[in-house]
């Protein structure tokens, strides 16, 4: 039990981010559990989260959810709580006689206590209307270019492409993708292993763990350090692009499906 | 095809056809009123059939045909969606006087700008709200997830299959059908398959015009319950616009709140979860406790129930729990228990969901 009440306090720290913005929220709920006499709005604003919140934070709650769903994903309970509109609604009727500069001040506070979304890591000014980073689209057309024709073409790529390259284009399959991040997901990968979690590369092994994945091409960051060269492995280096070394086994064929659809 | 074309199609099958359903539907949504055909309802309606007939054709598709034929399902959905459209298409011509009478009610540029705290508070709305959907539009927002939804779209337009191959990789799998059965990434393939446009671009740039147009909706519509809808309530319902917008653009406290959902992954089905269908439900229970005799907002909640099982897979079972808990609530309020009762359907299509989804 004190260990799922400890997961339970994780997950609500980790959900607030341990930034004061959600003060404001217990503030407006504090203020319209004393102050709101319509009986519909405290029951929406006020009785229902508190009993949203108190289900949250009960331990066989937790553990029943756990059986059904990943732990990872029990914060979504709280979305049940209407947050925003409660803050919203207090400030207008706190302010009421003094809209303008009230919702200024109100504004004022939640940017104090809040963080932008816009300056966050995971955001940069899109490259292209996809919002891919360039040099997946560059990489991507040029491994198409040199596939012969092929819609089952199998590349290596760094991981920092390898959320995007197929939502580019899926006929690019991934010796490794998104799944070997993930704890749990998946079974090792020798491709992932030699590209990424050695400091250098070493390239006669990842040949070797290329070969047995079928793959046709592999591309390598110029900037990541290699011991030996693919080239001595019996690959050709087609070309370097935005950084990336681009290189084609000749001994791999390509794969020809036929089409699945009447497309 | 040329790119003004492509937007031309797109368009037509996501916005206007949805729009003109959701005309052919608001009277059976509202009681056969005529002179409440039009309104924002309508909008919100239309999205919730269309995404209702979505998953009704999808599914079958999906578990009754080889390798889940997605040119069929494409093909029966446009079907559907124009067969839907084209009753509230002639109704609008035919009522075009009211749908006058109900935009300018809708926008009501006299009240919009009658008092200087109004004025001032709606232009300020405005403004925010062209920021959000600018920086929608010119922002790229990094999630792993996308490596799944937005590669499973790509998937069935380019093999013409549903759930065959793997996202991450492009090997061949089973279906992994607790993930199938949210079939939102089918719904954006589709239009791409309508459109000739990268289902990539529609996710990624198009999509989030259209759900936080959608949710903004929503919660104005909301502000119109809170405040209500005459001259002297406008400048609150500015107010609680602009604090609500200023709120989404600085709750990324954590990559996990509504607001870090809304703007940085507004085309995952989890997004539409917490960002429309949440605050959906939460107008329905308000307009439920204030109008416990229309059927509007049960007709709306059970559209919204429908229509949830699209979107992420544990949706029915926070709608359920919302829509119940919320419906207890709002019956004890307002001393009525009827209100409760009302909203069983909408619960009971929630189920209906949770058993598909503990069934497969």
């Amino acid at each position: 039990m004190k260990g799922s009440m400890n997961e339970i306090f994780t997950v609500i720290r980790d959900y607030t981010g341990q930034k004061a913005l959600l003060v404001l929220y217990a503030a407006a709920l504090v203020y319209l559990a004393v102050k709101e006499k319509e009986r519909l709005k405290r029951a929406l604003f006020v009785y229902f989260p508190l009993f949203v919140l108190i289900v949250f934070m009960l331990p066989p709650v937790y553990g029943l959810y756990m059986k059904i769903e990943e732990a990872a994903t029990y914060y979504r309970l709280l979305w049940m709580i209407p947050v925003s509109i409660t803050i919203s609604y207090t400030a207008v009727t706190l302010l009421k006689k003094h809209l303008i500069a009230g919702t200024a001040a109100a504004c004022a506070l939640i940017c104090a206590l809040g963080s932008c979304v816009y300056t966050g890591p995971f955001v940069a000014p899109a490259d292209n209307r996809l919002h891919l980073p360039q040099a997946v689209i560059d990489v991507s057309d040029y491994l198409i270019s040199q596939s012969e024709g092929s819609r089952n073409v199998t590349i290596a790529v760094p991981g920092e492409l390898i959320h995007f390259i197929r939502q580019y284009d899926t006929g690019l399959r991934l010796a490794f993708g998104r799944e070997v991040y993930v704890a749990g997901w998946s079974e090792p990968n020798p491709v992932y292993e030699e590209m990424e979690l050695r400091e250098k590369t070493d390239c006669s092994a990842l040949a070797a763990a290329c070969r047995e994945y079928r793959c046709n091409f592999i591309v390598l960051n110029a900037a990541k350090p290699v011991a030996g060269d693919l080239r001595e492995e019996g690959y050709e280096l087609l070309a370097l692009l935005d950084g990336y070394y681009i290189y084609k086994d000749p001994q791999m064929p390509f794969q020809y499906d036929a089409p699945v659809s009447g497309e | 095809m040329s790119a003004l074309l492509k937007l031309v199609i797109l368009i037509l099958f996501m916005v206007i056809l949805p729009v003109f359903a959701g005309a052919a539907f608001t009277p059976v949504i509202k009681g056969g009123r005529d002179g409440e055909r039009f309104g924002a309802g309508t909008v919100v309606t239309g999205y919730f059939l269309s995404f209702i007939l979505c998953e009704c054709i999808a599914l079958p598709v999906l578990f009754l045909t080889p390798l889940g034929d997605f040119v069929l399902f494409s093909r029966i959905y446009a079907f559907l969606m124009i067969a839907a459209a084209v009753p509230g298409a002639l109704a609008v011509f035919r009522h075009r006087k009211e749908v006058y009478k109900a935009a300018a009610r809708m926008i009501k540029p006299g009240n919009l700008f009658e008092k200087r705290s109004t004025a001032v508070l709606n232009l300020a709305g405005a403004a925010l709200f062209v920021l959000l959907l600018y920086m929608a539009y010119n922002r790229a927002f990094f999630d792993g997830d996308d490596a799944y939804y937005v590669t499973q779209s790509l998937l069935s337009v380019q093999t013409g299959t549903m759930y065959r191959y793997l996202p991450y990789t492009g090997i061949t799998t089973s279906v992994d059908y607790r993930h199938a059965l949210a079939l939102f990434p089918m719904w954006t393939a589709a239009l791409s398959r309508y459109s000739g446009m990268h289902p990539t671009i529609i996710a990624h740039s198009i999509e989030p015009l259209v759900f936080i147009s959608l949710s903004a909706l929503t919660f104005y519509r909301i502000s119109g319950e809170l405040f209500g809808d005459d001259r002297e309530a406008m400048a609150k319902r500015a107010s609680f616009m602009v604090i609500l917008f200023v709120f989404w653009i600085f709750g990324n406290i954590s990559i996990f709140t509504p607001e870090t959902f809304l703007l940085t992954r507004t085309w995952q089905g989890k997004s539409i979860l917490s960002n429309l269908l949440i605050p959906g439900s939460f107008l329905c229970l308000i307009k439920a406790g204030k109008h416990p005799d229309e059927r509007a907002p049960y007709a709306e909640q059970f559209l919204l129930a429908l229509s949830c099982g699209l979107f992420t897979s544990m949706a029915p079972a926070i709608i359920l729990a919302f829509v119940l808990t919320g419906a207890a609530a709002v019956s004890l309020a307002v001393r009525d228990k009827t209100v409760f009762l009302k909203f069983l359907p909408a619960g009971a299509a929630c189920l209906a969901y949770l058993i598909l989804i503990l069934a497969v």
